[in-house]
């Protein structure tokens, strides 16, 4: 049980920063699109 | 279900990594760290996890040729290469070349992908990323250890952690040493104002701090009693106050060691037990063995070296101790004597440079740089490297994947510091 809780918590852990990553690349492109 | 859950977390890299390579890239020290193919009973065990994100992070960053980036660092970089190519080198003349194989496979295959990695990491975002993976990845096993030692378990040699067998971050000392690192990590990106995330909650830190310090516990290895005092000493000695942090400490201590479990005490108290002197010797005589034993062979015996002390050691023990130690063997239990022996002297002077080279990097940045977020990083990263150095005087992780990660955070940390001075 609590190994499969520490997993849980940790993978969705990653998978939130995956998101967070494209949400910046994201941005960072809109803005050089902008600049252009 | 836990396959599923890690499927779902390996296609995301998949995936994403198809556009980000530097996401590829740590999909494969996903799997280097989680070992999910390991740790699962269904359908995703066995299963070529690390080859498929391997082989799409090489084809990732073809496609993305245009975002690679020497990195600063060129005397580390330039260190890593050629402990990559002695290693492959030094292999050739192995001495037990099937038993090596193994380890030699895994430990290319890191030093490569390390490599290759640390021309991708070119931006904070991309540093955050790696650092957070690899903070993420290690609470997999504070999270798994620490509460089950919060829960009364815990014991040398105690299995806290989700693995096959006695090796890898399962090993007592090794998670040990690896919970340090966890706190050194913490302690590190708390209230660092990244662009992925700002922990601000002391709490939350706190309670990361406190799960790592439990695995130490939990573990009963005095390597982790070692990299703990190591860890506490770099804190305390950059801070004000450096009296009364050291009085408080010395407090906690104090009133801990009144509470702390009576088998826990005399594991770590140790020296007045035979067993425990047993245990103490068998790593100084492996030492010994092995320094003498590397005159034989100069140039390294290739991985898993350590096999020739079978019946030698009884020539190092002390002389009531010799039938202790007449069929028996030892590993090396030390990062240095690991690579010593097993890649010869050049092994050990590519290896000392490339430690002395990283410190020499993460001094510049501290000293050079007036980016806090950089100075954040570097001291962070160098209180990790003295945190594994410390607990690899009695474990041989010289080359465990973790350590080469962090070289590829120095390496990017490099091209970022020097770009933030340009701005």
């Amino acid at each position: 049980m609590i190994d499969i809780t520490s997993l849980v918590l940790s993978q969705f852990f990653l998978v939130y920063l995956l998101y967070r990553y494209i949400q910046i690349a994201n941005q960072k492109d809109e803005n050089n699109d902008k600049d252009k | 279900m836990s396959d599923l859950l890690l499927l779902g977390v390996f296609l995301c890299f998949l995936f994403v990594g198809i556009k980000y390579p530097i996401v590829a890239f740590c999909g494969y020290m996903w799997t280097d760290l989680i070992t999910p193919h390991q740790i699962t009973y269904g359908f995703l065990k066995g299963q070529k996890l690390s080859l498929i994100l391997a082989v799409v992070a090489i084809l990732s960053l073809i496609l993305n040729f245009n975002k690679l980036q020497m990195p600063k660092a060129k005397a580390v970089f330039v260190m890593l290469i050629i402990f990559l190519l002695w290693i492959i080198t030094s292999n050739t003349w192995a001495v037990f070349p099937v038993i090596a194989s193994n380890k030699f496979d895994v430990v290319t295959k890191a030093l490569f992908m390390a490599t290759l990695m640390s021309l991708l990491v070119n931006t904070k975002k991309d540093f955050e990323l790696m650092v957070w993976c690899i903070a993420g990845c290690l609470t997999f096993y504070m999270f798994s250890a620490g509460v089950k030692t919060l829960m009364g378990g815990g014991g040398y040699g105690a299995r806290l952690v989700p693995a096959s067998n006695n090796s890898g971050f399962s090993e007592s000392s090794t998670l040990a040493t690896i919970a340090v690192i966890s706190m050194a990590l913490y302690a590190g990106l708390f209230n660092v104002k990244g662009v992925m995330l700002h922990i601000k909650s002391r709490w939350l830190v706190a309670f990361g701090i406190l799960l790592s310090f439990a695995t130490v516990i939990g573990s009963t290895a005095r390597t982790g009693l070692v990299a703990v005092a190591a860890f506490v000493f770099l804190k305390l000695k950059h801070k004000k106050n450096f009296i009364r942090n050291t009085v408080i400490v010395s407090s906690v201590v104090v009133l801990f060691l009144s509470f702390a479990p009576k088998d826990w005490l005399e594991r770590m108290g140790g020296f007045s037990s035979p067993s425990t002197m047993l245990a103490e010797s068998s790593r100084f005589i492996t030492w010994q063995w092995a320094w003498d034993n590397t005159k034989e062979h100069p140039l390294g015996t290739g991985f898993r070296g350590f096999i020739l002390n079978r019946g030698q050691l009884a020539d190092y023990a002390p002389e009531y101790l010799a039938d202790t130690y007449e069929r028996k063997m030892y590993a090396y239990h030390n990062i240095f004597i690991e690579v010593l022996h097993t890649q010869g002297y050049p092994g050990i002077v590519i290896y000392l440079m490339l430690i002395y080279f990283i410190f020499k990097r993460l001094k510049l940045i501290t000293s050079t740089t007036d980016d806090s977020w950089s100075v954040s990083m570097a001291t962070m990263l160098s209180h990790v490297f003295v945190v594994y150095i410390v607990g690899g005087m009695f474990i041989g992780v010289a080359f465990n994947p973790l350590f080469f990660y962090f070289v590829v955070l120095v390496l990017g940390l490099s091209k970022i510091a020097d770009n933030e001075k340009k701005l």
